[in-house]
């Protein structure tokens, strides 16, 4: 009855702790590994005015987050500028705005650009799309004869699409092509020309303009194509082709016919889109793309703690390991050192102090205690009076050490803190209990075992992946709560009693 | 080279106690941790045993004050031989005995000589808790000397030798006999290096012993037989353990014992968490027993119905 709570409540525990640990790798993105490294994009816009020396107006599109990127740490550099964000449309205009301005303004904008993992669930519902028709009556009329005649040789809304870009993009154009297109045969003019004859046959389409992030550089071109509603979704075309579908590294930035900046009371002296390559770490962008969508485990994670506290949690969240092979050690194989949990401690101490020096620091300021120990016994000292000499001495010791390793530049000899230090007179005073308890060969065993299962404790607690698990997955930490609480339940032979009482196992002689 | 699962499956058919099984699944349930102070204290326990009937050895003085220790000469100078021990002190940490004076300097068992202040000195470090389990503030006990039974003359060195027996739940289910040895300088604590030699429940007869994990049948130091050797007034023995658990309402307690040669079976103290070398000195397991009498469902019999189950099933013909 007893081992079946025990189990259910191990199981319950370990199904959370898994669970929440998958959950948090696999749709928010949390990496096992910290280093594994992920690329983004980093885009630049930058727009150059000629000044008229009154009043300027400048605006530029804002990109927005689509369903297979998302947009991250906008920054705009426009210093004079007032600036203003409004929707406009399906787009968000980017408003920059000066009383009086001569000579030539520069204004940027930077962002990130992530693809995105887990694509960003297909909104059903399409957003509000301004309908107007451009188009003079005669050009309308022709529009409608060019839809008819797609509509004729198409057999769905797809392929009426397709055909009709073919039909603006084909090198025997019709008449009436030449009359709406003119000489300019570029994608952007067919993208455009495409939506309005869709429009004036009472569909909805849209000219989108973007940037390929294929082609990184410094001067980028922009890349236009076509949207349009397909049953119940945008479809996007390309204008060149007029397959329904572009590369999947278009990525979308304004849509409408609209060029990239307008200009009020100034001339635009040269604009330019320069896209780089950066790598990012896994981590570094789960986190961002968390806060940014406003993910509760993210920002409710130890990620948003302040620098300082994030170190501390780094090391705190890796004691239970140490802490859990303490139990494993004690209860499964029958070993223990001084105390039921200062290993972990002492290895706490040494990732200040480095394990090397840390164990020599400990052997011999143990050492250095004991013999002082040796020598007040025969003071006749009570005891808590001889603990506190010891602990007095020892602390003279570390002084000592220090002042001498400052004086010969010794780096690791400085390392002496005040964590350290505390752990270290707590081990002397209950090596010396042991030892006043149970004599010096048991008190030099516990203390050369505390001294090795410490050093096995640090190496475990301080490894980079350990810390990164605990820290990035706490409820890893669940996982380890449900294994040591099986392990109290454990009631089968130690690994030290299978030689103690191996004499019992073997058959009378 | 016996591999580790032979091993465990091998002592697991022997019925082999271990220590996780002790603790999870006979002193966590059946000792209540509220009753330890009981047998912690030895003062309580002696205290307890009188009201029971039990004999123990008698108490010269008990000291609990720093200020009290400097009347210790005045109050105990008239006991040739006595015992200083901890009330509260575990495996044999602190305890003094003195036998005789040489001059003004007092006699230790161990033929070492201390003067009054140095035993005054060790009092004061047991008052300040450094014998005691915790660290805890401790009192001091000055207790008569026992004087072993001669049948021990031969198998003993500097100390006095015990018998440990362990009752659950009434029943005596094991017992081991004690023998310091001079490595133990003169304490009956096997892990001190004291010879445990098992005993037979049925007739009181002491079987193989171990000594530092081996089996050995003589003495190290005497080389006399320690196999083979009647313990006198073992049923008496086996009495006094049957009652204990009802008396301190612990199931599963490990009783220490001395034979005086004048007052007989005298009982020493008790133990909430009798350690497992018993069956090593016994070469038998605890938990099969422990097991026969939750099965035998004896424990609610009375008293000499439970001597008989144990004398019957945990001789050397028996579990």
């Amino acid at each position: 009855m007893r081992n079946l709570h025990v189990y259910l409540l191990a199981a319950a525990l370990a199904a959370i702790g898994l669970g929440l640990t998958a959950y948090k790798h696999f749709v928010v993105g949390l990496p096992f590994i910290e280093k594994a490294s992920v690329s983004a994009w980093e885009v630049e816009s930058e727009v150059r005015v000629a000044a008229n020396g009154g009043p300027l107006k400048l605006s530029m599109f804002e990109p927005q987050d689509s369903r297979e990127f998302s947009v991250l740490d906008t920054r705009i550099a426009a210093p004079d500028f007032g600036i203003t964000i409004a929707p406009e449309g399906a787009n968000r205009r980017l408003n920059l705005t000066a009383r009086t301005a001569s000579g030539v303004m520069v204004a940027r904008q930077r962002f990130l650009v992530h693809r995105n993992e887990v694509r960003a669930p297909d909104r059903r519902q399409l957003p509000p799309f301004p309908q107007e028709i451009t188009l003079p009556q005669t050009a309308q009329s022709i529009a409608r004869t060019l839809y008819a005649a797609a509509h004729a040789k198409s057999a769905d809304d797809v392929s009426l699409i397709t055909v009709l870009l073919r039909d603006l993009t084909s090198p025997d154009r019709s008449a009436n092509v030449r009359f709406l297109l003119g000489d300019d045969r570029s994608p952007r003019k067919i993208a455009s020309l495409a939506a309005q004859i869709l429009r004036v046959n009472g569909r909805f389409a849209r000219a989108v303009h973007g940037v390929d992030l294929a082609k990184t550089g410094i001067s980028v071109n922009t890349k236009t194509w076509l949207e349009a509603v397909v049953g119940d979704h945008w479809q996007a075309f390309s204008a060149a082709t007029g397959e329904p579908r572009i590369p999947r590294d278009y990525f979308a930035w304004w849509r409408g016919d609209a060029p990239f900046a307008k200009v009020d009371g100034g001339k635009a002296d040269r604009q330019r889109i320069g896209i780089t390559r950066v790598e990012q770490t896994v981590l570094r962008r789960a986190l961002a793309l968390g806060r940014h969508q406003g993910a509760f485990l993210t920002n409710y994670s130890l990620y948003n703690l302040p620098a300082t506290q994030r170190g501390v949690f780094r090391v705190i969240m890796s004691i239970p390991i140490g802490v859990f092979v303490l139990v494993l050690l004690r209860n499964v194989i029958g070993l223990h050192g001084v105390g039921t949990f200062m290993p972990v401690l002492i290895a706490l101490s040494f990732r200040i102090t480095h394990l090397l020096w840390g164990l020599v620091l400990f052997s011999v300021a143990l050492a250095a205690g004991l013999i002082v120990r040796l020598y007040f016994e025969h003071l006749k000292l009570l005891l808590v009076a001889r603990l506190g000499a010891i602990v007095m001495f020892v602390i003279l010791f570390l002084a000592a050490v220090t002042v001498l390793s400052d004086k010969v530049n010794f780096e690791p000899g400085l390392s002496v803190a005040l964590f350290p230090l505390v752990i270290l007179t707590m081990t002397i005073e209950r090596v010396s209990v042991i030892w006043d308890e149970n004599g010096p060969a048991e008190a030099i065993k516990l203390a050369v075992l505390s001294l090795i299962i410490a050093a096995f404790c640090y190496v475990l607690m301080a490894a980079p992946p350990v810390q990164h698990i605990f820290f990035a997955f706490p409820e890893m930490i669940l996982v380890l709560m449900a294994l040591t609480i099986m392990v109290g339940r454990y009631t089968g032979y130690r690994l030290s009693e299978l030689v103690r009482f191996k004499i019992l196992a073997e058959p009378r002689q | 080279m016996m591999m580790p699962w032979r091993i465990a499956h091998q002592l697991r058919k022997v019925g082999v106690l271990g220590m996780n099984a002790r603790n999870g699944d006979y002193i966590l349930p059946f000792n209540p941790r509220k009753l330890y102070p009981l047998v912690d204290d030895k003062l309580l326990t002696k205290e307890l045993a009188q009201r029971e009937g039990l004999a123990t050895p008698e108490l010269h003085a008990a000291f609990h004050y720093s200020g009290e220790i400097r009347r210790a000469r005045e109050l105990i100078d008239k006991y040739d031989d006595f015992v200083v021990k901890p009330a509260n002190g575990s495996r044999g940490n602190g305890i003094l005995v003195i036998k005789g004076r040489i001059g003004d300097n007092l006699r230790l068992a161990s033929h070492r000589l201390m003067s009054w202040d140095d035993l005054r000195f060790h009092m004061e470090n047991i008052l300040s808790g450094i014998y005691s389990l915790g660290g805890q503030e401790d009192s001091v006990l000055v207790e008569y000397c026992v004087e072993f039974d001669r049948v021990f003359e031969n198998i003993t060195h500097l100390g006095v030798p015990d018998i440990r027996l362990i009752a659950y739940r009434g029943v005596p289910v094991m017992g081991m006999l004690r023998l310091p040895t001079s490595a133990s300088e003169g304490k009956a604590n096997l892990h001190q290096g004291a010879i445990g030699a098992g005993i037979d429940l049925a007739s009181g007869r002491t079987l193989t012993a171990v000594w530092r994990n081996s089996v050995v049948h003589q003495h190290p130091d005497t080389l006399a037989e320690v196999s083979g050797i009647a313990i006198p007034h073992f049923d008496r023995m086996l009495e006094i353990a049957a009652c204990c658990n009802a008396m301190t309402g612990l199931d599963y307690i490990g009783v220490d014992l001395v034979l005086d040669r004048s007052k007989g079976p005298l009982m020493l103290e008790l133990n909430a968490r009798p350690g497992l070398n018993i069956q090593i000195a016994n070469r038998a397991g605890l938990a099969a027993r422990l097991e026969a009498v939750d099965r035998a469902g004896i424990a609610q019999r009375p008293a000499p119905e439970r001597i008989t189950f144990a004398k019957h099933y945990f001789g050397a013909a028996g579990v």
